[in-house]
């Protein structure tokens, strides 16, 4: 049987289930066997790969209703949390851990920009940063897939300056170097393209050749302090080529074949959705999609900015007439009232969404949850930019690596850095660095 | 009933009632260039071969009033194809100059064999002729020498002039925040630029026209901090719900004042003590200023008596350094000593609990702020900023005058600096800026603007020319445009250093 026969095969049969009315992904088993594959060197590599989401949430959380105690079953939550109480027992909630370098400036910006990497920022006019760990993992683990990672986001990026730190800092936890933020998608339609749409024209390699080949003599007319910026110009320019080269082929890396191999959801509409809950929900539905599809394994998803200015008309307000909208998140997020609870819930049932649909998803012997690292924080514990401690929590189990159902509190102990559950998550996918920001040892209880 | 005709042309009666001859002429000319959009005579022949095919299947009589047709269609289609192809080579030289003043400078021989290259090599790989032209326009566009304001440096350490096109380039972006028109690119092409008198010429016109606004619009709003006003959410709209319908116009004002400002060679000073502003029905309600009606904006004078004219009487400047549902006199303070006055206070002390973003009852605003400033360690700081905020405390946190406080007490302007002025209201500040802080006001606005039009850090080697402004602005009314010429001038703005020289700027 040739194998596009078989393959012809199984999409019938699960469009056959559709048509019934069963909304079933076809297990990855399954699909692989029916495929007639050769067979595949070694158990290990057909293993389903470990995902890292990060969602992010700005400007922290209720002063009394971000808690977790207990474990497994036993698991209390905290109004916050509330929403994921399902998933307790493939929680990890982590209490204590901080990020040195974020309490220099003591304001949103200067605690936000470096929270994935813990490099120091700097203020003025300049943008400085480090490469944050998600886009750390790009360049290494994601480079066997189609799309390294995806970056998203529900709220545009803020250039003006704060308090002499540049509102940049503010809109970007993921940098791809220390001096350039990843270019964040904000538009679900184009997150869509770039996951599933292979078209280059005819002309784009030649056009970048030609720009490639202006680099040797452009370098030898001008200043060093040019020379630098030009550098970073060129290597993103090498970068686009490597993507165009890149378009077309397909991550199945590992002998693994991802259950789904072409988007189930309808490409989103052009634009950005005027309603924040539904623009939410297609990113995390993008998300969920592009490990579905394993067209990436990394995606961070930043819901709002720190310092945001997002109105939520949706929710409605505790005085009982109309939505949270007479004030923006961030001031809200001072008041410390019953609407920021409102507010911080519907930010964690975007986490519960994402949870409970990659849970839906058999993925080899576990669901995607299982096999996944969904890593929920913000840059400040409240919203009075408290980040003596930061607020984490974790769902999913790194296919089995992390035992979860706990509480894991660091508060008062030496060597809480942030970074070193970086250096964890990264350990999970293969990445082992001996240090991370301000880190030299990975947290041995995760 | 079936028509082989795709396009109508019914201009008869226009032509022939309206028009004169030229523009009888340039009527048919724009048709003829919508030929090349439409691609009518191609189109047209598609359509008759699929026309005649469908006839001769089973409409003899059809084919047989098609056919004599045939002639013309084919012909036209064949004459329009030529034409295309002879008008091939012209966009090809389109993309090139177009590429000359994307670039800004004429391109040297390498770039337009390079690009001419890219065309040819996709050509012969059967890359259609209109791909082909959007590719070239791709590289241009994506090209670091469109993207970046490219100099080419001097070989060693030694500074040296920059070439008449750089020096444009430099000259355009400072007051127009753009690229070089054509007619300053034809100063450059006949290398009389770097003339003084020439550049000082180019400069005034410049200042003239109206892309002198984004010098306003972008140096102007950055210097005040009030850049990207009309997005600012900052505000409780329970509180303040005309606010947000506001913002637009008090960014609009903030502008047009600093238009006039640049264009029409005001004194420095003025923008602290002017008695005018510019105003719409809207701004002028909410300041309570009457007699300004409709959306029109128009120049008011006399309205110093109402707390406006000046930055300091700006409801764009107030709001900003003014808190959600309150306003602060720290922030206003700190903007004032730090932003106007370019003086530097220390980071403050960690763990300084969070004023309360509303007044708790009893207590005035100033008394929670003072509650707050006494503290040993605040206080320090606090006695050189806070005065500036309790005299402007006349203003609420939208920018209104007042005569209470958001908790309803009475409002309390008095305040004295360390160095033993006293304070009493907007117009004391005013007074106080011109007077003992001159020089120094001064001085600081004509740093911010020598490190905007040299796009980088200002310098302890830059003082010198900073001195040398001082100086002849005194000597001049404080007028604009000796600042700004005294930055053409410079050596700073005409000549880069050699490509060894150290990288860091600061």
């Amino acid at each position: 049987m040739s194998p596009q026969l078989s393959r012809r095969t199984v999409l019938s049969r699960r469009t056959m289930l559709r048509g019934l009315g069963v909304s079933m992904a076809l297990p990855w088993m399954e699909s692989l066997t029916a495929a007639g594959e050769p067979a595949v060197a070694g158990a290990a590599a057909a293993t389903p790969p470990v995902r890292l989401a990060v969602l992010f949430a700005g400007n922290g959380f209720h002063s009394k209703e971000w808690w977790a105690k207990g474990s497994g079953k036993e698991m209390e939550l905290g109004k916050v949390l509330e929403p994921v109480a399902d998933f307790r027992e493939k929680m990890l909630f982590v209490k204590g851990l901080y990020n040195e370098e974020a309490r220099k400036g003591n304001i949103h910006s200067s605690q936000t920009g470096n929270l994935l990497s813990g490099a120091p920022l700097a203020s003025g006019g300049e943008i400085r940063s480090g490469t944050s760990f998600d886009q750390h993992l790009a360049q290494t683990y994601g480079r066997g897939t189609k799309v390294p990672s995806l970056v998203l986001g529900c709220e545009k990026s803020n250039p003006s300056v704060h308090k002499n730190y540049s509102m940049l800092y503010s809109s970007h936890i993921s940098w791809s170097s220390p001096t350039t933020p990843t270019p964040l998608e904000l538009y679900p339609a184009l997150a869509f393209d770039r996951l599933f749409k292979d078209e280059s024209h005819a002309g784009d390699a030649s056009v970048l050749d030609a720009v490639l080949e202006t680099a040797d003599d452009l370098r030898r007319r001008i200043s060093r302090a040019d020379r630098r910026k030009l550098d970073e110009y060129f290597d993103s320019v090498r970068d686009v080529e490597a993507r165009i080269e890149a378009a077309g082929k397909k991550g199945e890396l590992q002998g693994w074949r991802p259950a789904v191999e072409k988007p189930d959801i309808p490409r989103p509409a052009d634009g950005i959705p005027q309603d924040i809950a539904e623009h939410m929900r297609l990113m995390c539905d993008i998300l969920v999609l592009a490990f579905q599809t394993d067209t990436t394994r990394i995606v961070t998803l930043k819901l709002n900015n720190d310092h945001s200015a997002l109105r939520f008309p949706n929710l409605k307000a505790s005085s009982g007439t109309g939505g949270i909208d007479y004030m923006i998140h961030h001031l809200l997020s001072h008041s410390d009232n019953a609407d920021w609870l409102t507010v911080n819930r519907f930010f964690t049932e975007q986490l519960a969404h994402v949870a409970r649909r990659l849970d839906a998803i058999q993925d080899g012997e576990r669901t995607a949850l299982d096999n996944s690292m969904v890593l929920f924080c913000s840059s400040m514990l409240t919203g009075n930019h408290n980040n003596e401690q930061l607020p984490v929590v974790m769902l999913g189990r790194a296919g089995g690596g992390i035992e979860t159902g706990r509480v894991l509190d660091y508060s008062g102990k030496s060597d809480r850095q942030m970074c070193r559950l970086y250096l964890s998550l990264m350990a999970k996918m293969g990445v082992r660095e001996k240090t991370f920001g301000d880190a030299s040892a990975p947290l041995e209880e995760v | 009933m079936i028509t082989l005709n795709l396009y109508y042309r019914e201009d008869d009666h226009l032509r022939r009632l309206m028009l004169d001859d030229g523009e009888a002429k340039e009527l048919d000319r724009l048709w003829d260039e919508l030929l090349f959009i439409a691609q009518e005579p191609l189109e047209l022949e598609d359509v008759y071969e699929q026309m005649l095919g469908y006839a001769s299947q089973d409409r003899p009589d059809l084919v047989k009033s098609f056919t004599p047709l045939k002639p013309a269609i084919v012909g036209r289609a064949e004459a329009f194809r030529k034409r295309l192809a002879e008008v091939e080579p012209r966009h090809v030289d389109g993309v090139v100059a177009f590429a000359r003043q994307a670039f800004r400078r004429p391109l040297v021989p390498e770039e337009e064999s390079r690009l001419r290259t890219l065309y040819d090599t996709l050509r012969k790989k059967e890359v259609p002729h209109e791909d082909a032209i959007r590719a070239m326009l791709a590289h241009v566009l994506v090209a670091p020498d469109f993207l970046y304001k490219i100099e080419t440096a001097g070989p060693g350490t030694e500074a040296k002039p920059v070439s008449d096109h750089e020096l444009a380039t430099r000259l355009s972006y400072f007051l127009w925040s753009s690229m070089p028109d054509a007619e300053l690119l034809a100063a450059a092409e006949t290398g009389r630029l770097h003339d003084p008198e020439v550049l000082k010429s180019q400069a005034r016109r410049m200042l003239a026209a109206p892309a002198s606004r984004r010098l306003a619009e972008e140096f102007g709003t950055q210097w005040l901090h009030v850049h990207g006003f009309s997005t600012l959410d900052e505000k409780n709209a329970e509180l303040f719900p005309t606010f947000a319908g506001l913002r637009a116009d008090m960014e609009e004002e903030t502008v047009r004042f600093l238009e006039d400002f640049f264009r029409n060679d005001r004194s420095i000073l003025s923008l602290i003590d002017a008695d005018h502003t510019f105003l719409n029905e809207r701004l002028a309600k909410h300041y309570g200023i009457a007699g300004v009606t409709g959306d029109a904006w128009r120049r008011v004078d006399g309205v110093r008596k109402h707390g406006r004219g000046g930055i300091l009487g700006l409801a764009a400047t107030l709001s900003t350094q003014a808190g959600a549902s309150r306003t602060s006199p720290i922030l206003r303070g700190n903007w004032l000593y730090e932003t106007i006055l370019g003086e530097k206070l220390p980071k403050p002390p960690k763990d300084v609990p969070q004023l309360a973003e509303t007044v708790p009852s009893g207590l005035s605003e100033r008394q929670l702020i003072s509650m707050h400033s006494e503290n040993a360690a605040c206080a320090k700081c606090h006695r050189r900023i806070d005065p500036f905020g309790f005299a402007l405390e006349e203003f609420d946190a939208i920018g209104r005058l007042r005569t209470t406080d958001a908790a309803g007490k009475p409002l309390d302007t008095k305040a004295t600096l360390p160095d033993g002025a006293t304070l009493d209201g907007q117009a004391s500040v005013r007074a106080y800026l011109l007077g003992a802080r001159r020089d120094q006001f001064v001085r600081v606005f004509c740093r911010k603007l020598l490190g905007y039009a040299l796009g980088r850090g200002v310098q302890l080697s830059d003082q010198p020319l900073l001195d040398e402004m001082a100086a002849r602005l005194a000597a001049a009314d404080y007028r604009i445009s000796v600042a700004i010429d005294a930055i053409l001038a410079s050596p700073q703005f005409r000549m880069i250093r050699g490509r060894e020289a150290a990288d860091d700027a600061t």
